[in-house]
């Protein structure tokens, strides 16, 4: 992304945008690095951010690739993400060197100085950091979620005939909104149905991208033989998010939902000669 | 001596008569000695950045010193092509560096847009001693730069697009030398 001057780039590197900013980075006990706002006993000698590889990649080209998400294992009550963890020297109140070299300009004690130095990446617990909900969170979160389940409707009412197709369609709601609390951030969650797969009942599955439409709109539609049918509808959902109300960003993945079974008999006409005089 | 050896030196003398008539018409005898050649010829460098504001010697050693050298002739670049807007010898002394990236990027997009910048001066303050490790370097700094206009084709500054001068004291960045140009490379630049 273009940037005017130097305070563009500043604002854009430590005002948050894509780091997650720590105290200290250190190894705990179960072999995982821990951050958090707390300093270890002693002089600090850096000062640490995070970000996720995607984040990065994104802010450099601009996209991601499936590459840069990779799984860490769930640790019950405890936040733990895949970051690239960066660390910048502070100057020292004795003045002595951070690996071997000394504040440009003599800054005060705790004056970050120098470039941003890779430290390694990994799965580190961010727990003490209560970072905002990572997308994959979020998605644990949605696959929670009530979401509806969209009743199949079918034309004509009642009982079809052999040669008239049977018109499927839905009148359900095809979005909804969810509030709910991730570790105190409000998140809400915009569900959008994004594909319906229609369950003919005959071994047949219709997917459209729209909710379909009753006679004279129809766009789903099938053909049967004369039998008793149940038939279904089976709603894919996608959705966005925003964190306390920021940008909005995508879910990243779906879900479905099953409708309850409609069941409908399909009967065959047969021409009868009547006497309409009679 | 054998027949043909009497013919071959006969031939011999009468090549060198020959010889020594040609030279004794025109030719002086030269009164001084030939400057001694050295075996190797030393080797010189392809010229970097700008024909008005090429890359000092000094920028382009595998040393801290020469890493510091380069560090302050980038910005000095940089500050300078604000005002050319020609970002091609930046890029050529950048790799992999997201913020150089951005700042051309801005400078390319003004171009196309017929926009010009005005101000922004840009100067390295302070620098520690860089520390060179192999083939990288990382340099600790302090940059100034001053406030920047970003102006139309008919020189009016365009709503919006005023930015205010900065202090950056806690700026860095990190080298790779390019031992095929010899020189060091932006691959990395903080502001801070």
């Amino acid at each position: 992304m273009p940037c005017p001057n130097f305070d563009c780039l500043k604002k854009r590197v430590t005002g948050g945008s894509i780091y997650l900013s720590a105290e200290d980075v250190t190894p705990a006990s179960d072999g995982m690095r821990r951050a958090s706002n707390s300093r270890s006993p002693g002089p600090a000698l850096y000062r640490w951010r995070l970000a996720s590889p995607c984040q990065i990649r994104d802010e450099t080209v601009g996209a991601c690739t499936p590459a840069d998400f990779v799984d860490c294992p769930d640790v019950p009550d405890r936040v733990v993400v895949y970051y690239v963890v960066q660390r910048q020297r502070l100057a020292q109140a004795d003045g002595t060197p951070v690996d071997g070299t000394l504040p440009p300009d003599g800054g005060a004690p705790g004056t970050p100085y120098g470039p941003w130095i890779g430290d390694g990446q990994g799965c580190i617990d961010v727990t003490d950091l209560n970072p905002p909900p990572s997308p994959d969170e979020v998605f644990r979160y949605f696959q929670e979620l009530p979401l509806p389940e969209l009743t199949a409707q079918q034309q004509p009412p009642g009982n079809a005939l052999v040669g008239l197709p049977v018109i499927f369609y839905t009148t359900d709601p095809a979005t909804q909104t969810y509030t709910v609390d991730i570790r105190g951030f409000t998140v809400t969650i915009l569900a959008t149905a994004r594909t319906y797969t229609w369950h003919t009942g005959d071994g047949t599955d219709l997917t459209s991208t729209d909710p379909g439409a009753p006679y004279p709109d129809q766009t789903v539609t099938h053909d049967y033989r004369a039998g008793t049918y149940t038939a279904s509808l089976t709603t894919t959902w996608g959705g966005t998010y925003t964190v306390d109300a920021g940008a909005p960003a995508d879910v990243p993945g779906t879900t479905t939902t099953d409708g309850p079974p409609t069941t409908f008999t399909v009967l065959q006409a047969r021409a009868v000669l009547t006497d309409p005089y009679d | 001596m054998t027949q043909r050896g009497t013919a071959r030196a006969a031939a011999t003398l009468l090549l060198g008569i020959a010889l020594l008539a040609g030279c004794s018409t025109e030719q002086q005898a030269s009164q001084t000695l030939p400057e001694p050649t050295t075996a190797e010829a030393t080797p010189t460098l392809t010229a970097l950045g700008p024909p008005d504001f090429p890359m000092p010697a000094e920028a382009r050693e595998q040393t801290p010193e020469g890493a510091a050298a380069f560090t302050t002739y980038y910005i000095e670049l940089y500050s300078r092509t604000q005002q050319t807007l020609d970002t091609q010898y930046m890029r050529a002394l950048s790799a992999g560096c997201t913020s150089c990236d951005q700042l051309m990027s801005f400078m390319d997009g003004a171009v196309a847009q017929g926009q010009s910048l005005r101000g922004g001066e840009t100067e390295v303050i302070a620098m520690s001693d860089p520390a060179v490790n192999g083939a990288t370097a990382d340099v600790a700094f302090s940059v100034d730069q001053a406030p920047l206009d970003i102006v139309d084709s008919a020189g009016n500054v365009i709503d919006g697009m005023s930015y205010a001068g900065s202090n950056n004291p806690s700026s860095g960045a990190i080298l790779a030398w390019d031992s095929a140009r010899s020189t060091w490379i932006m691959q990395q630049l903080d502001i801070g």
